[in-house]
């Protein structure tokens, strides 16, 4: 990322630090003009991601076996104003629009800005560039009761609630396990604040928990197939409720990780010296992981588990925006919401008569499309 | 710019370690060790590896669990909250972590931490602050650049002007020198010297080099297998029974012609 470097040397401001005669020098004045332009920077790359995100919703409500214009999408939209001009829309077009495709695209965007900025916080909380937004048993956990539902023949609407449920259960059982106790990485000289046992603990979680719901979705062959296609993922049954339910976690979740995004850049020295700094590296852990988890499993809830989003649009926005979580936390939120729609779009067009899971999609394009940026950036990119 | 803690007179010990022993599982790290560093002194632990030099500035900088009493100008540190704690006093580790790419000026305002509210970025102030700082450690064109590309002379001061923009009256400084070559190492300790007479820092380190640890400290601690061997001004601590003894190999100690003393190694084989 190489910048015009407009060195502009009249900003020289008076040093009361710097005693005429110390080797300070006074080379400082470039510095102060690149650090006043550095917040603006930050909002240019969410700016853009912004862009982005804009024309991937329009192009998901167009888009479809009958496309629609972005006027007749404008007129929809000001039609459901409280009090707005008089527009003429058809009604067929107006229905595909506000019952159909506008749901199902900004169910994506949620889902998939919940995924990303989980993703995202998780590899700055553990410091892991391979932690996904199902590392602590999210998916486990959710599948679980999603699974327990099906085979019930349980009311469809208990679904999401038993998911939600079934993946913040799994978190918390995995921290409880991992946070408490006598720590493995706890007896060394360096010093720790135990985030290796969360994450040994997440993954034994995960384990035990999917062995149950393999056993189950065995066990229950006629359902074979409703299981099934819930664990792949997709967003073909979104509804606006389903929006509205997952609006108050997707907000909490958001807000809660953007505000925490200046300490996951004071982790990035590590645990040890991040305390130093005065960061209370349990607490943050927390905090970090009770949101993201939210997040998360109100993402799962309504779309199953869709994979691939929360690991991989978090290090193409690290490649492309910057390493800094200012950056990655605010644009993965907003270009995984992107991405998704984008991956919905081709999930339900690529072929004529059928859906297509859209893993599959976010697989097939998001790990070319991530080895691609990888290949065509700096190969010391920071992944930590 | 000052240190911003040149007003209220307080206790005369900074630091204040009292019969603090470590244990890694069963094997004792320190034991019963007592150390008290004056306001505006510097005082170096010096000791073979192993001694429990990183492990009591860790214990100090409460980085790791100990026993025993430690107090920071007159607070208990089991007592002070994290931000607290970090505006008492800033710690160099030896081997510091330095995300590649993160920019130089990033990494100094990861040093305002302490004195930011939770969901606070930095203000105006606080990068004037680093800027300064930047300016003063003539690091001032390393703002923009990515520590993948700095030298390790350069990280040093970086990781030393993080320590002072925490603005924290106790500078724990853990091998500070060890990357780099006779020349550096020398600046780099008349710097840290500079900034402790003019922000009166109190310097707690942990040194290898014995000769330039007598000709920087006020006064040198000697740890041995966990516990204090010899604490004193430099000549007292500087004798080569002692050092001999302590390092297991023969050490000579001269008083060179500019009056420093100097610590030389004696070949195993000089049969002397």
């Amino acid at each position: 990322m190489s910048r015009p470097r407009a060195d502009t040397g009249t900003a020289r401001r008076p040093e009361p630090g710097t005693s005429p005669g110390s080797p300070g020098g006074r080379t400082g004045s470039a510095a102060n003009v690149r650090a006043l332009r550095q917040s603006g920077r930050t909002a240019r790359r969410i700016a853009v991601a912004a862009a982005i995100l804009i024309l991937a919703l329009i192009a998901g409500v167009s888009i479809g076996p009958v496309s629609v214009s972005p006027g007749a999408i404008a007129d929809t939209l000001i039609a459901h104003l409280p009090w707005h001009p008089a527009v003429s829309i058809q009604p067929i077009d107006a229905a595909i629009i506000w019952q159909i495709r506008l749901p199902r695209v900004l169910l994506g965007a949620l889902v998939g800005a919940m995924l990303s900025g989980g993703g995202a916080a998780y590899q700055g909380v553990f410091r892991n560039p391979l932690a996904d937004p199902y590392l602590l048993g999210v998916a486990a956990g959710a599948g679980l009761g999603a699974t327990a539902v099906i085979i019930s023949g349980g009311s469809l609407a208990l679904l999401p609630v038993a998911a939600f449920a079934g993946g913040v259960a799994a978190v918390g059982l995995t921290y409880l396990l991992g946070a408490t106790g006598r720590r493995i990485d706890d007896m060394g000289p360096r010093g720790s604040t135990g985030s290796a046992s969360i994450l040994l603990a997440g993954v034994a979680v995960a384990s035990v928990l999917t062995a149950a719901q393999t056993y189950l979705q065995q066990a229950h062959t006629q359902t074979l197939q409703s299981v099934y296609a819930w664990i792949l993922g997709g967003l073909s049954d979104a509804t606006w409720d389903q929006a509205w339910m997952i609006m108050p976690y997707v907000l909490i979740s958001g807000l809660t990780l953007l505000a925490y995004r200046r300490l996951l850049d004071v982790l990035r020295v590590g645990e040890t010296e991040a305390a130093t700094l005065g960061v209370n590296v349990p607490r943050l852990r927390l905090i970090v992981v009770v949101a993201a988890t939210l997040g998360v499993a109100a993402a799962v809830s309504v779309s199953g588990l869709i994979g691939f989003v929360g690991i991989i649009v978090p290090h193409i926005v690290r490649l492309t925006a910057g390493a800094s979580y200012r950056i990655i936390v605010p644009v993965s939120m907003i270009g995984g919401a992107a991405f998704l729609v984008l991956a919905d779009i081709a999930a339900r067009t690529v072929q004529p008569d059928t859906e297509v899971p859209i893993g599959v999609i976010t697989a097939a394009i998001g790990a070319p499309f991530f080895l691609f940026v990888l290949r065509s950036r700096r190969a010391s990119a920071d992944l930590s | 710019m000052n240190g911003g803690f040149s007003g209220s007179p307080g206790p005369p010990a900074q630091i204040a370690a009292t019969a603090v022993s470590v244990s890694f599982g069963a094997k004792a790290a320190l034991e019963g060790v007592s150390v008290s560093v004056a306001r505006g002194e510097w005082v170096a632990l010096i000791g073979p590896n192993g001694a429990g030099k990183t492990t009591l500035l860790r214990a100090i900088g409460r980085m790791i669990r100990s026993s025993g009493g430690i107090e920071l100008a007159g607070h208990q540190i089991s007592r002070l909250g994290q931000r607290k704690l970090a505006r008492l006093i800033a710690y160099v580790p030896q081997h510091p972590v330095l995300p590649p790419e993160m920019t130089g000026l990033d990494y100094l305002t990861l040093g305002r931490t302490p004195h930011l509210g939770y969901f606070a970025v930095e203000s105006d102030a606080d990068r004037r602050i680093c800027l300064d700082l930047l300016d003063r450690m003539t690091l001032g064109d390393m703002a923009d650049r990515r520590l993948a590309t700095m030298s390790g002379g350069e990280a040093q001061r970086l990781v030393l002007a993080r320590a002072l923009a925490q603005q924290a009256p106790i500078l724990l400084l853990d091998e500070p020198t060890s990357a780099l070559d006779l020349g550096r190492r020398v600046d780099a300790l008349e710097l840290i010297d500079e900034l402790r007479t003019e922000r009166s820092l109190t310097v707690l380190s942990a040194i290898h080099d014995l000769t330039l640890a007598g000709q920087f400290a006020d006064r040198l601690v000697l740890l041995h297998e966990g516990r204090v061997a010899a604490d004193g001004e430099p000549a007292a601590v500087l004798r080569d029974d002692l050092l001999s003894e302590t390092f297991g190999a023969g050490v000579d100690v001269f008083r060179t012609a500019s009056g420093h003393l100097a610590v030389i190694s004696q070949r195993r084989d000089s049969g002397r």
